[in-house]
């Protein structure tokens, strides 16, 4: 007690003691200020070296791809939606144990291909065991929604999993020849998907977004900013896909029952040169292209070239018509099934005899040596011009990818038998589609529209203006194209292309036998034949305009008894899904409940095809 | 007897708001750190609020307590203190992180004696300058500063040798104010401090981070990818915050470009996410709390509360400046947490034990 109240005396007097712990205090207090001081300097007095780091370091970009915009048919059914998938990688820095995680992933993921699974495995663990500092391995990209809710479930760690959009045809093999696909980073491959990649995707949006020191981002914009940034834009085709459908199950069954390499089958609206339809055989289904065998994939119907044959001849018959060399009943002399043109004798198909016929009967029975005749009136040049103006040896400006423009040579390189050959669609090439075209003008009074697949696109859902406008150009006149018609309608009535009939309708066809090239012999092959059939209809008022060919049918070949029947059954059904009034002179009583019952069945074999 | 009072709450609102401020802030800058590597954002924060939490429990011991009793057991505080030290480099119970000894690990909690040691060393030095007061041996050299000098030299290389310079360092400033306070003669503390400085250069010369660390201080663009990068990272925190700063939580720099955004460096991210406002805040509460600490030391009733007060105030100033001092790149990187605010369970537990006490001298005040 007493040694207590002394050093309360001694605190209150001792005036130094006080004196040094305020000093203390003053020091610290500048300390503490000028340290407000430093902060101030430091906050709004940088050194320029600081702010380039600081400029430099913390912001950065980060590419997004933004999904690919939907292709519609013409009645704005999905040909092609982009849906959300999860791939899943490895960050090897996180995972504990390698094998395990490696065997526990390709289980889900190969649950039934034991090679494959060890494969992935190994080749996993060796990408692993390389880039040891790497923070990032693929381990498979776009997985089922099966396998990632079960890699979820095993809650692995190490193991993440990135949004990715991936591409998806809900019609599955359906159009596909038009549509294409997209590859794993969503680029366009083929098809629409190819041509459109500028309008459609893959585009990769740059957002700038705060990176950590590793370069990782940090957030990621949101899925609004995406949506206003991204603008999707959408296609329209022109493509009916119950018409598409229609096509590719009649082409199919021929093909499947004739034993044909393949076929192909193009329907276009007559008046504006829209592809309603374009069915090829044999088909794939995008959703697993990889299945297939990478030629399956290419639209034959652009980018190959075919002799065409007889069908050839209407269009060199136009011509002739078109310079009123003849008349429909100018008499022709057909030489009695023999014509030698400098030393090479042709000959009428299946060694039929024809003496005189008239130039509508040339069309009706399909003389060769008829329409030889009629092209050496014509002469090389005439004939050379107005192929031209048809469209052949040209591109169509098609939009899909590789068009091909067909071989048309030069009236240069032509030899003596060049210009009979041409006549019946020999020594020229073209390709489904020009041929069509070509066809199409007189379906459509003289006018040759250039064909396309893309009606109109889409941003936000409202169609883009300024789109271009599908231009036509006048090939022959009305009265040459009132005579090709009368003409081809007999065909379908009278001639080669009976079976080329449509009920209720009148029907302008020509068919097409063209002997194919021995690629060994490098000659016309005897048994090798592309059969084919194209016209359009109603005749008098042309709303289809349809072409089919069918390629090394064994047996019979005949253009008329091969694709006629095709060409009748894609028409008949047609006419029903667009409604297109009977108008036929005769009415025929239709059996729908045939056609029905057969689509129905392959309906059903749609459904059970898979993806 | 003076009369029982109520303690100083400036003292004790600084504090809490300082602790406060420090859980927000230490979430802030961890919680992106603690989900990379403990795939827990919380991590840290959990542990500092379960430490703070001891704390609030300690700091209220200390302050019911009658500081006088301290007196009485200094001696034995010094030699616990001392031995915890020494306990540090046993193979049973220290503990080595990241090369340094400066743990004790008792299974369910580990902490650094060191921390214990400051205020270990200023109860008993508080207790040992007022009794050679009380005896007249202050200004003597043989009977009243060698005897103080040597048991700070002793702990000092305890804690030297972990190797915690920086806490080393604060220890022998904060006793060396003390002694002056108290009225050791300045020409023996001058005379001690020329024989010890060619000895702490020499320590600092030998070891390669130390002197890197002090020429990166001199320069740190000289280096700018090593020994420059952290303090010019802190200097682009501190350039990114302007008047109120990015935003509570929307800082960069804690992203992995500055290095120990939530302990040493926790300053830098308070000044980049909440600005001149958010430092100034912090600049103030330390200033407020040592004027308080100071006023309480001086209006104590007797000469060992008053040299303790005196003591714990300066610790944490002066701790705090030199902290502050390092992310500004005033003086070189010394490895020291700011008092309150950084990560640290014993730390911050020694911190509120120490404030606890300066409240109850408060108490005590005249």
């Amino acid at each position: 007690m007493r040694k207590n109240k002394i050093t309360e005396t001694q605190v209150s007097k001792d005036h130094w003691y006080r004196f040094r712990a305020l000093f203390a205090l003053f020091i610290l207090l500048i300390w503490f200020s000028a340290l407000g001081g430093r902060l101030v300097q430091l906050s709004f007095f940088t050194d320029e070296r600081v702010e380039r780091y600081s400029k430099r370091q913390g912001a950065g970009d980060v590419k997004i791809h933004l999904p690919r915009g939907i292709i519609y048919d013409r009645n704005m059914n999905e040909l092609a939606v982009s849906i959300k998938t999860h791939s899943v990688y490895l960050d090897p820095a996180k995972v504990k144990d390698i094998e395990k995680t490696v065997t526990a992933l390709t289980k889900i993921l190969e649950p039934s291909d034991v090679k494959a699974r060890h494969k992935k495995e190994e080749r996993l663990i060796n990408t692993v065991q390389r880039k040891r500092n790497r923070r990032f391995v693929w381990v498979k990209r776009k997985i089922d929604p099966a396998h990632y809710t079960k890699i979820k479930a095993a809650n692995l760690k190490g193991v993440g999993f990135v949004k990715e959009s991936r591409r998806y045809y809900p019609k599955r093999d359906v159009a596909a020849r038009i549509v294409g696909f997209c590859g794993i980073d969503n680029q366009g491959l083929h098809g629409l998907e190819v041509y459109y990649d500028d309008v459609i995707g893959p585009r990769t949006s740059k957002f700038n977004v705060l990176k950590d020191a590793l370069g990782r981002p940090v957030s990621m914009p949101d899925a609004m900013t995406i949506a206003e940034e991204s603008e999707p834009v959408d296609l329209v085709t022109t493509v009916d896909e119950r018409i598409q459908y229609v096509a590719e199950k009649a082409l199919e069954r021929k093909v499947t029952q004739v034993g044909a390499k393949g076929g192909i089958a193009i329907v276009m609206e007559s008046a504006t040169g829209q592809v309603l339809a374009m069915a090829e055989q044999p088909k794939f289904n995008p959703n697993s292209y990889k299945k297939y065998k990478k030629g399956m994939y290419k639209s034959t119907s652009v980018t190959n070239a075919v002799e065409p044959g007889s069908t050839f001849k209407v269009f060199v018959t136009a011509a002739a018509l078109e310079e009123r060399l003849f008349k429909p009943y100018s008499v022709v002399n057909c030489e009695n099934g023999k014509y030698r043109v400098a030393g090479h004798v042709f000959k009428e198909a299946n060694y039929q005899r024809h003496k005189d016929l008239t130039v509508a009967e040339i069309i009706q029975k399909s003389s060769n040596i008829g329409a030889i005749k009629i092209a050496e009136a014509l002469g090389e040049d005439r004939l050379m011009k107005y192929l031209k103006k048809f469209g052949f040896g040209s591109k169509s400006g098609v939009d899909l990818p590789g068009e091909n423009s067909g071989l048309l040579q030069p009236v240069s390189a032509w030899s003596k038998t060049t210009l009979p050959s041409i006549s019946f669609g020999q020594e020229v090439g073209v390709t489904p589609l020009q041929l069509i075209v070509g066809l199409n003008v007189f379906a459509n009074d003289g006018y040759k529209v250039k064909p396309h697949f893309v009606k109109t696109l889409l941003r936000n859902e409202k169609p883009i203006p300024n789109q271009p406008v599908i231009s036509a150009t006048k090939v022959v006149s009305g009265a040459t194209v009132a005579q090709i018609r009368e003409m081809m309608t007999n065909v379908v009535k009278n001639g080669t292309g009976k079976r080329g009939a449509v009920p209720g309708f009148e029907v302008a066809g020509k068919t097409g036998t063209a002997q194919k090239i021995d690629p060994a012999t490098r000659a016309y092959s005897k048994d090798k034949f592309l059969s084919s059939f194209f016209g359009f209809f109603p005749a008098e008022n042309p709303k289809l305009t349809i072409l089919v060919m069918i390629d090394e049918p064994v047996g019979l070949a005949w253009g008329g008894h091969i694709a006629g029947p095709v060409f009748a059954e894609i028409a008949a059904r047609a006419s029903r899904i667009l409604r297109i009034p009977p108008s036929g002179s005769e009415v025929y009583e239709v059996d729908w409940r045939r056609i029905e019952e057969a689509a129905s069945k392959s309906r059903g074999d749609y459904k059970t095809s898979g993806i | 007897m003076p009369v029982k009072r109520h303690p100083d709450y400036i003292i004790i609102g600084c504090a809490g708001a300082l602790v406060l401020f420090g859980l927000v802030m230490i979430f802030s800058s961890s919680a992106v750190l603690a989900g990379e590597r403990f795939n827990d954002t919380y991590y840290f924060l959990k542990r500092q609020a379960i430490w703070s939490v001891i704390g609030v429990v300690v700091m209220i011991v200390t302050m019911r307590i009658d500081y006088r009793i301290l007196s009485r057991y200094s001696a034995l505080i010094y030699w616990v203190t001392v031995a915890f030290l020494i306990l540090v480099f046993s193979n049973s119970l220290g503990r080595e992180i990241n090369g340094a000894q400066r743990w004790i690990s008792l299974g369910f909690v580990s902490f650094q004696p060191s921390e214990f040691a400051k205020l270990g060393l200023i109860i008993f030095f508080a207790s040992l300058l007022a009794k050679k007061e009380h005896e007249g041996k202050l200004t003597d050299f043989k009977l009243g500063f060698l005897p103080l000098i040597g048991s700070l030299a002793l702990v000092f290389s305890l804690i030297q040798v972990q190797p915690d310079l920086g806490t080393a360092v604060i220890i022998g400033l904060v006793s060396m104010i003390m002694f002056l306070v108290a009225g050791v003669r300045f020409t023996h503390l001058l005379c001690t401090v020329l024989i010890a400085m060619p000895i702490l250069v020499t320590a600092v010369y030998n070891v390669g981070y130390r002197r890197k660390r002090i020429l990166s201080f001199l320069d740190p663009w000289e280096d700018a990818a090593n020994s420059g990068y952290q303090i010019i990272q802190s200097f682009v925190a501190l350039s990114r915050g302007g008047y109120f700063g990015e935003g509570l939580g929307a800082g960069h720099q804690k992203l992995f470009f500055l290095p120990e955004p939530h302990t040493d460096f926790i300053f830098s991210i308070v000044a980049e996410e909440l600005g001149l406002a958010g430092g100034t805040l912090i600049l103030f509460l330390f200033a407020m709390l040592t004027i308080r600490g100071v006023r309480a030391g001086l209006k104590a009733p007797d000469r060992f509360g008053s040299l303790l007060a005196l003591g714990i105030t300066f610790c944490i100033a002066l701790q705090a400046a030199v902290n502050i001092s390092v992310t500004m790149g005033v003086v070189p990187t010394k490895g020291l947490p700011l008092p309150f605010i950084s990560l640290g369970g014993s730390a911050l537990v020694m911190w509120m034990a120490s404030v606890g006490l300066l409240a109850n001298v408060s108490e005590h005040s005249a």
